[in-house]
């Protein structure tokens, strides 16, 4: 644990973003997570072997849940709700698809600090490992509920196109933005064990928000534009776009998302950073 | 630069209630101004460094801050103050047995545990095998880990954790896992690694322990740093301490003493020393004096037993025909006269014990009891310019030459709930069946008034090595003896012998303290 740091200076030409990088310590984290890939590997398998014991399907269950969730919601709301949209059901699976993994991950996350109280009073870990750990987790069970997504696509008869890449960015920034919410909840969790019931709340009503299992054009514009406020709702919005309308959304849709992400993870690193040799006190 | 430096280290713990209140009432507490989070100081200002190839030993009661120290040694926590310099890599072993996941098998937190030490998989894969047998876990490899004992479970942390050759080692309660036969594998695995160079800190309840594997202890109490040095001496001290025969204030000014440099190192709070180390004082000297027993007083050392001043090592009566070493000893005690026996001057008894009497002796003098002379100098070799030694002659010399002999006697004490046995001090008897000589009833001496009594029966015994040594024996041999060992004493000019057992020689307690008044003259 006090090995001497090697410290990789940026190579003369490398361009500014590797600065940078550098500069949000980006650089050290890689560093870190080299040398604590023994650990964070076994993290992960004693997440899944924890997650799955004693259930007869294992894993099937990953996919199941959310397949059993979205055949409840299309028989519910097809027809209340859904009768004049186009690929109904894609557009629940959408947003069934980014609400499970973001409520997955960050639900998961948020116990990540008191859970392993154990190991980083015991050894000096850093405590993000737990975090990252759970959240590998949650995005191997989204990978393989994607997977049955896009079969649904193609039994929907909607074309797989060129733009369907583009759907890398809103997941790369889903991971991103799960991290951050989960390294605030679980902060927060430390301090405050009520922050399980409120979160459980609050994920309740950000569903709601979220259009998952309505349309958005039925409001008035100026309340579409609200929708635009809840960052959930921008991933899957992003992801309707992709594949049921095959549009590929503005700069700015995207530089707000990267704004959210930013907002998010920031805050949630300055948290760990700063209470990071305080939680001890607290579990 | 040593491989652990510890510098000033001080860390403040929070506690309160603070843990367990919710939002609401973190909030009305906010509010109401009502929110107190109180801070202590779990170490304050601790200090040590560590060398390779050494082993610290860390003692101290509950909550002396041990675990929160090594906490901060490892890293897991951050100094409130101070500094924790390490080089090279560590490996913290801190309460072994919690930290495993029971839900996994054993051989899934082998791994885990392997990974969270730091180790790569590749070590994990090749020393598994190696690490389950040392635990003695092969029957239960993929067994969930809730299904182990207490003992199992330690008996794997260690040997998962002494699988690495770290520089440094922190062993916090490890040693002490298992039954007899691991725990002596656990301590053989230890000293390989500290035999390989490893910097150690061990943590251990095992005072025992600690004294056979430590180079040198740090002792703390609330988080203070009392003492930081020999093993032997400080184990002794904490010892007592744990006994309830010192207080930790008398341990502080003990250290303070030993840590100190002498003008004469006297050993043995008998009469002599006692004699020796005063007038030497009063000459403006430094002495320390230091006795192997609890009492002072050498041989007439007293206890109160029942209200009864009882003479621990057979009766003593004072005598003495000389008015100055009459004066003298009136100083320092009022004497209750003792009829008969002697036919000299002055004959009596100190009003409170002989004890009590070497105590007001040595007033202002660092005197230091339950202290071994060998371990003090092994520890502080060069603590004094001269050592007045008063105890056995053949015995600094560790027998070499052989035992100068003694009269032995033994004494059978026993309390009864009696006002008076047989109405006076001592009773000598004739032909007794059981071989008793005299019967001695203590409170007669000083004529003390109590419910009970206590009674000794005198038996002499054949004298053997670790017997009571009484009067020397004399003789040719003993006298020829005593002569060898002169010669080897001149080999030893620092060491002044001194007494009945320095000097091999019966003297009564005024001759002792007069021997020693004279030599004290000429130094």
């Amino acid at each position: 644990m006090s090995t001497p740091q090697k410290k990789k200076r940026p190579a003369q030409g490398r361009d500014r973003a590797t600065g940078i990088a550098a500069k949000l310590g980006i650089g050290r984290v890689v560093h870190k997570m080299k040398r604590y890939q023994f650990l964070f590997e076994e993290l992960v398998k004693r997440d899944f072997k924890k997650k799955y014991k004693r259930t007869v399907l294992g894993m099937g269950w990953s996919i199941l849940a959310p397949l059993l969730q979205l055949l409840v919601m299309s028989l519910v709301f097809t027809r209340l709700l859904g009768r004049n949209t186009p690929h109904f059901t894609i557009y629940l699976f959408c947003g069934n698809l980014i609400f499970t993994f973001f409520s997955d991950a960050t639900k998961g996350g948020m116990g990540t600090i008191m859970g392993n109280a154990g190991i980083f009073t015991k050894v000096n870990v850093p405590k993000y490992l737990f975090l990252l750990s759970r959240n590998v987790q949650a995005l191997i069970n989204f990978g393989l509920i994607l997977v049955v997504f896009f079969i649904f696509v193609a039994f929907d008869g909607l074309p797989f196109t060129w733009k369907f890449l583009c759907l890398l960015y809103p997941i790369c920034g889903l991971i991103l933005f799960n991290i951050g919410v989960g390294m605030i909840l679980s902060a927060f969790f430390v301090f405050f064990r009520d922050t399980q019931y409120l979160y459980d709340v609050f994920t309740m009503l950000l569903m709601y928000m979220s259009a998952i299992f309505y349309p958005v054009d039925r409001f008035p514009e100026n309340i579409q534009q609200l929708f635009m406020l809840n960052p959930v709702y921008l991933f899957i919005r992003y992801f309707r776009m992709i594949v049921i309308d095959s549009v590929v959304p503005s700069f700015t849709y995207h530089m707000l998302m990267l704004a959210d992400v930013a907002i998010v993870l920031g805050i949630g690193c300055f948290m760990y950073k700063k209470y990071n040799t305080r939680f001890l006190y607290y579990v | 630069m040593s491989i652990l430096e510890v510098r000033n280290v001080s860390i403040r713990y929070k506690t309160g209630d603070f843990k367990d209140i919710g939002l609401k009432e973190y909030v009305m507490r906010k509010l109401t101004h009502n929110y107190t989070v109180n801070y202590f100081w779990a170490d304050k200002n601790v200090t040590f460094s560590l060398e390779k190839g050494e082993m610290l030993g860390i003692i101290g009661s509950n909550g002396a801050g041990k675990s929160t120290l090594l906490k901060a040694v490892s890293g897991i926590m951050e100094p409130t103050k101070g500094t924790v310099k390490r080089k090279g890599s560590i490996a913290a072993l801190l309460e072994l047995a919690s930290g495993f996941d029971k839900e996994l098998t054993v051989k899934e937190n082998t791994y885990l545990r392997g990974a969270m030490l730091g180790y790569t998989r590749k070590f994990m894969d090749d020393a598994y095998e190696e690490i389950i047998r040392f635990a003695e876990l092969e029957n239960f490899q993929d067994r969930p880990f809730k299904q182990l004992s207490s003992g199992m479970k330690s008996r794997l942390a260690f040997a998962i954790a002494s699988m690495v050759q770290p520089d440094i080692l922190i062993l916090d309660e490890v040693l002490s896992v298992g039954d007899g036969a691991f725990r002596a594998k656990s301590e053989a695995k230890m000293r390989q690694i500290i035999g390989g160079g490893a910097a150690t800190i061990l943590v251990s309840h095992s005072l025992s322990q600690v004294r056979q594997m430590c180079t040198k202890v740090l002792w703390l109490e609330k988080g203070e740093q009392i003492a930081l040095g020999d093993t032997q001496i400080l184990c002794g001290l904490y010892q007592q301490f744990l006994d309830k025969t010192i207080t930790l204030d008398r341990v502080k000014t003990v250290w303070g003493w030993l840590n100190g440099h002498y003008d004469y190192l006297v050993v043995g709070g008998g009469m002599y020393g006692a004699a020796f180390a005063r007038e030497m004082s009063d000459r403006g000297k430094k002495c320390l004096v230091i006795d192997g027993r609890a009492l002072l007083g050498g041989d007439a050392a007293c206890e109160n037993m029942n209200g009864v001043t009882v003479h621990k090592y057979g009766p003593h009566i004072f005598h003495t025909d000389r008015q100055d070493i009459w004066d003298h000893v009136n100083r320092f005690a009022e004497f209750v006269p003792y009829d008969g026996g002697f036919g000299e001057t002055w004959q009596g008894v100190p009003k409170d014990g002989y004890t009590k009497m070497v105590e007001r002796m040595l007033e202002g003098i660092p005197t230091v009891t339950c202290m071994d002379y060998r371990k003090l100098t092994d520890a502080f070799p060069g603590i004094a310019d001269k050592v007045v030694y008063t105890g056995s002659i053949d015995g600094f010399f560790e027998y070499s030459l052989g035992h100068l002999e003694y009269d032995s006697l033994r004494y059978e004490l026993e309390r009864l709930e009696l006002e008076n046995f047989q109405g006076r001090a001592i009773v000598e008897l004739q032909d007794d069946p059981a071989g008793c000589a005299r019967v001695i009833e203590y409170k007669h001496f000083l004529g003390e008034k109590s419910a009970g009594t206590v009674v000794a029966r005198e038996y002499p015994q054949e004298w053997l090595p670790g017997r009571m040594s009484c009067r020397p024996v004399g003789g040719a041999r003993n006298t020829k003896l005593y002569r060898q060992y002169l010669e080897l004493a001149k080999e030893r000019p620092d060491v002044i012998f001194g007494g009945r057992l320095g000097e091999y020689r019966d003297y009564t307690m005024a001759e002792a303290i007069a021997a020693a008044r004279a030599r004290a003259a000429e130094e």
